[in-house]
């Protein structure tokens, strides 16, 4: 441990004396010309990766470079001085969140309940850094113009949710309101059964709307979920293409490449800027939709192309 | 223990038992086998259920759904040898159970959660199938999950999934396929004890063949042959028994076909005289006994000839018995070339030969005879420098409805043979009942039977004669000859001249002549006893059939040898004729005898051959005149000059001359004036019984 520590120091010494060196030149050379962004991965993940190497493609298209660093290990330094960071995944933002002076920070792939609850205040330290986020999820508005433009019959939505996210009702129930449906829910008890709560949702509701509360939703109780809503004939609107190909008649989500090129564009729009400035914190503006043509066909449901959808839907952001 | 099997028990065993053993162990592996398979399938088949059912199950589990597991384990509960199957939820209630099954509470606690448990009974088996949750990848990132709450709190085991499963099934398969196992090794078991059978048959049938064959050659049935149907060994083995067989009969032929043969000689030589190639008497009275036959029957006439050879005996006396062989060879020869086709010649024995003359008249026959006869006489016997001719008598019998029997015609022929003989030999006589030569045969042919019967009866007697010196003087030794007698049935005594002709004829002469001497030395021995004072010869005749015989002439050595003081009280009266012909032995004998004293004589000289070279050669102490030259001296003077002239040699040889017949004192006066020594007759002394001489016969009864 000591020779690590050792071997690891004299690298950062090294470092210390060509960024002295660098930073000559740039305080010369002008901040527009060109930026090196600091790209925070929570680990060497495929979709992780993914993000990073659309991030990277728009930056170098755009004349700036991209650096890659993982959430272990990050330092300030390895940083680099980059005028913003981009943490992709919670656990990369977090381990940047500990780190003084740092640059101001956009966060990746999270889940907006994290967001929300614990990552913009310990990113942003009460204000005194800047930061912003593109969430995982799926905007209410989408998915209830989603439900509206799928299923034009449906007229209840059926939600379960934990304790946790009880907070959200409020938001789901103006969304589907907007669009003329009403919302069921019910609310789950840590270690007790679903299948009760669920079908007294699936009784009353026309679909069932999943949202990622790993509570309700889980790859344990995916199964009986997907099985009891068949009982019911109620379709199951998902939150990933893997829903989908688990038994979820469709699914609204976005991917990381679209995710990382939402994040490029906003990288490029901050870096123009002086001082950097990030937009607010946001849903996903590129999505895609998912169909399982299996269970629509069991189902008995007529649903126009995934193309047609995605279209349609373009406009709701 | 000790079996005798057959080769088809043999065969049925080898084909059978072999079998038996293979089956029984196949059928051992395969019932072991099919009942390991079965009861592996079983098991398979049931863990492939519990397995497929645990899963079904999850969601009935998971949703409480009861109907749903109710309709799910009542389709396995009908797939066979299922006996029961129950759900129970993780905490071990029972949810629901369809069909039997005894689930213990129990069990339930100490279940794995990671895999089928197996519960093994003799009857049933029982499997716990563990219900767990299936995780479904619902998430596209599963970092985000990561960090989010966490599921693992809930336990992934839902519950057991029990199957029951019967092996009723199994054991009932395995104790089928154990009956049928066995009827098919039964089967097979019976087919090839059938085809054992069969292949044993197709051995055995051409080995009792064999066998069968085999004993009938034993039995001697050579022509007896095997079927000749085998290829190998066996047919190697039917070919051998009918070579041998035909070897053995071929043999067989070849031994008959000897025995033929010498059955053939035995019977021709049974039948033919082995010298000269004729017939013999045995075959001749077969031949004779048909011609006999044939004319008793059918009329026809026969003539029976009776042939001897005169001067036979001379020549094989005096030339020996080659000779006389050699003769009737030739003899035999040129009368067969005589013969006719159908007439039978055949050699009766000796010199005595016999012609068949069939359908041949009396006149013919006595033609053909004669010619016979004729051709003999010009015969001439050469035998070294000398040449003999010989003659032959004839006696002939005519075969007709008359005739008696074969012995009678055979004595008929030979009567008349004897009465050509005795009409001076070399002619021809035909028999007839009436003939007087012949009736004096026929008393001769009666005389055998009385002598016999004579010597039987004791009915011979000797009495003595008296030989005196022709001067008167008394010598001290008396002469005497003693003299056969027979008393006759009446009581009348007999003269030897009747019967001794016959009995010389017969061949009775060494039984008369043993007799005579055991008389005389038990007479001389009586005169001993008595002690006469006077020294007695007794002369006693011997003829020359015992002269030859030498068992007579052993005997009388050994009586001799036993009593010798006999010895110089004996004299022998011999013939000339008896000499003849045995000059060597006659003069043996007379040196033997006269060792022990005895002296001889020799009778009748003068009737006989008369041949001074026989007088001169025979070693005899006493010459006796034949009385036919004696009885008529006194009128004759031809006979006077005879007896004179044997006397006169006589005494020029040294020997003592008696005359015998003298009758008459005339002969006497005669005879004395002659110088005769000795005189014997009527005349001198007539004969008397023997008690005169030496007394009474104290030994005879």
């Amino acid at each position: 441990m000591t020779g690590w520590l050792a071997r690891r120091w004299t690298e950062w010494q090294r470092a210390t004396n060509w960024a002295l060196v660098f930073i000559c030149l740039a305080s010369v050379s002008g901040q527009a010309v060109a930026a090196r962004v600091a790209v925070v991965l929570s680990e060497d993940s495929t979709h992780y990766q993914e993000a990073y190497q659309v991030i990277r493609a728009h930056l170098e298209a755009a004349g700036h470079k991209a650096s890659r660093t993982y959430a272990e290990g990050v330092t300030s330094a390895a940083l680099n001085d980059a005028p913003l960071a981009v943490a992709v995944g919670v656990r990369a933002a977090e381990s940047l969140a500990v780190l003084p002076n740092r640059p101001p920070v956009l966060a990746l792939l999270v889940p907006r309940a994290w967001y929300v609850k614990n990552g913009r205040t310990r990113l942003t330290e009460g204000g005194r850094y800047s930061a912003s986020a593109i969430y995982i999820d799926q905007p209410f508005e989408r998915q209830a113009a989603l439900i509206r433009l799928a299923f034009p019959e449906a007229r209840r939505v059926g939600v379960l949710l934990s304790a946790e996210q009880e907070g959200l009702l409020g938001e789901l129930d103006e969304a589907l309101r907007s669009q003329q449906l009403s919302l069921v829910h019910a609310r789950l008890v840590d270690g007790e059964h679903l299948i009760k709560p669920l079908e007294s949702v699936l009784s009353e509701a026309d679909l069932l709307l999943a949202l990622p509360d790993p509570l309700a939703f889980n790859s344990n109780t995916a199964q009986s979920l997907f099985l009891t809503s068949y009982r019911y004939r109620d379709p199951v609107l998902g939150y990933s293409r893997s829903m989908t190909r688990a038994g979820a008649l469709l699914s609204l989500h976005s991917s990381p490449a679209q995710i990382g090129r939402q994040a490029a564009e906003w990288v490029n729009y901050a870096l123009v800027t002086v001082p950097v400035h990030l937009p607010a914190p946001s849903y996903p503006a590129y999505f895609s939709i998912s169909i399982n043509e299996q269970v629509a066909r069991s189902l008995g449901f007529t649903l126009p192309s995934e193309a047609e959808l995605e279209k349609r839907l373009g406009g709701v952001r | 223990m000790a079996i005798s099997l057959g080769i088809r028990g043999r065969v049925i065993g080898l084909a059978v038992v072999p079998m038996a053993i293979i089956g029984v162990l196949l059928l051992f592996q395969l019932i072991t086998g099919k009942i390991d398979d079965l009861d592996q399938s079983l098991r398979t088949r049931s863990v492939a259920i519990a397995r497929q059912l645990a899963p079904a199950a999850e969601y009935g589990v998971e949703s409480g759904n009861i109907e749903v597991l109710r309709t799910l384990i009542g389709k396995a509960a009908i797939e066979p040898d299922i006996r029961g199957v129950a759900v129970l939820s993780g905490d071990g209630r029972w949810l629901v159970q369809v069909g039997r099954g005894t689930w213990a509470d129990s069990v339930s606690g100490k279940l794995p959660i990671d895999r089928i448990h197996q519960i093994e009974y003799k009857d049933r088996l029982v499997y716990y199938a563990p219900i767990t949750r299936t995780e479904v990848v619902i998430d596209d990132f599963q970092a985000v999950d990561a960090h989010t709450a966490s599921p693992g709190a809930q336990t992934r085991l839902l519950g057991w999934v029990g199957l029951e499963v019967s092996r009723n099934a199994t054991l009932k398969s395995q104790r089928d396929a154990i009956v049928r196992s066995l009827l098919i090794l039964l089967a097979g078991l019976g087919v090839s004890l059938y085809l054992a059978w069969r292949i044993g048959r197709q051995i055995t049938r051409p080995i009792l063949a064999l066998t069968h064959t085999v004993s009938r050659i034993g039995e001697g049935h050579l022509e007896e042959r095997v079927e000749q149907s085998g290829q190998a060994e066996l047919g190697m083995l039917q070919h051998g028994v009918n070579h041998m067989a035909a070897h053995l009969q071929s043999m067989q032929d070849q031994m008959q076909e000897k025995i033929d043969q010498a059955t053939a000689r035995l019977i021709y030589q049974a039948s033919h005289d082995a010298l000269t190639g004729l017939i013999n008497r045995r075959e001749f009275e077969l031949r004779l006994e048909r011609a006999l036959q044939s004319a008793m029957q059918q009329g026809r006439e026969h003539a029976l000839c009776y042939m001897d050879l005169d001067q036979f005996k001379v020549i094989n006396d005096t030339c020996g018995h080659a000779a006389g062989d050699e003769l009737l060879r030739q003899l035999a020869l040129l009368l067969k070339g005589n013969l006719r086709e159908r007439d039978t010649l055949a050699r009766l024995g000796g010199d005595e030969f016999a012609l068949l003359l069939e359908n041949c008249s009396i006149a013919d026959a006595l033609e053909v005879a004669d010619t016979f006869r004729a051709e003999v006489q010009r015969f001439r016997f050469k035998w070294g420098e000398r040449i003999f001719a010989v003659g032959m008598s004839v006696g002939m019998a005519a075969i007709n409805r008359d005739s008696g029997t074969t012995a009678s015609l055979l004595s008929a022929a030979d009567a008349a043979c004897y009465v050509a003989k005795d009409r001076g030999r070399n002619q021809i006589h035909l028999y007839e009942s009436r003939d007087l030569d012949l009736a004096r045969h026929r008393g001769e042919m009666q005389w055998v039977t009385r002598i016999q019967r004579a010597l039987e009866e004791q009915r011979l007697r000797l009495s003595w004669q008296a030989i005196n010196r022709t001067d008167g003087v008394v010598e001290t030794t008396r002469h005497v000859e003693l003299l056969l007698r027979m008393v006759d049935d009446d009581g009348s005594e007999i003269l030897p001249m009747a019967f001794i002709p016959a009995a010389e004829r017969y061949f009775i002469m060494p039984s008369l002549d043993s007799w005579v001497i055991e008389e005389t030395l038990r007479l001389c021995t009586r005169y001993l006893t008595a002690e006469r004072e006077a020294h007695c010869l007794f002369a006693v005749n011997l003829s020359g059939a015992s002269l030859k015989d030498p068992e007579f002439r052993r005997k009388l050595l050994m009586h001799l040898q036993e009593n010798p003081v006999i010895g110089p009280h004996l004299c022998f009266e011999i013939t000339e004729t008896a000499a003849i012909g045995n000059l060597t032995v006659v003069n043996d004998f007379i040196d033997a005898m006269r060792e022990f004293g005895c002296s001889f004589a020799l009778d009748d000289f003068g009737s006989g051959l008369s041949s001074f070279t026989y007088l001169k050669n025979l070693k005899v102490d006493y010459l006796k005149i034949d009385g036919a030259f004696v009885r008529d001296i006194t009128s004759n003077p031809i006979d006077r000059a005879m007896v004179e002239a044997i006397h006169k040699i006589g005494h020029q040889m040294g020997l003592k001359t008696v005359a015998e017949y003298v009758e008459s004192d005339q002969i006497l006066a005669v005879l004395r004036q002659i110088g005769v020594d000795y005189v014997q007759g009527n005349g001198i002394h007539s004969p008397e019984s023997l008690e005169s001489l030496c007394g009474p016969d104290l030994n005879q009864g």
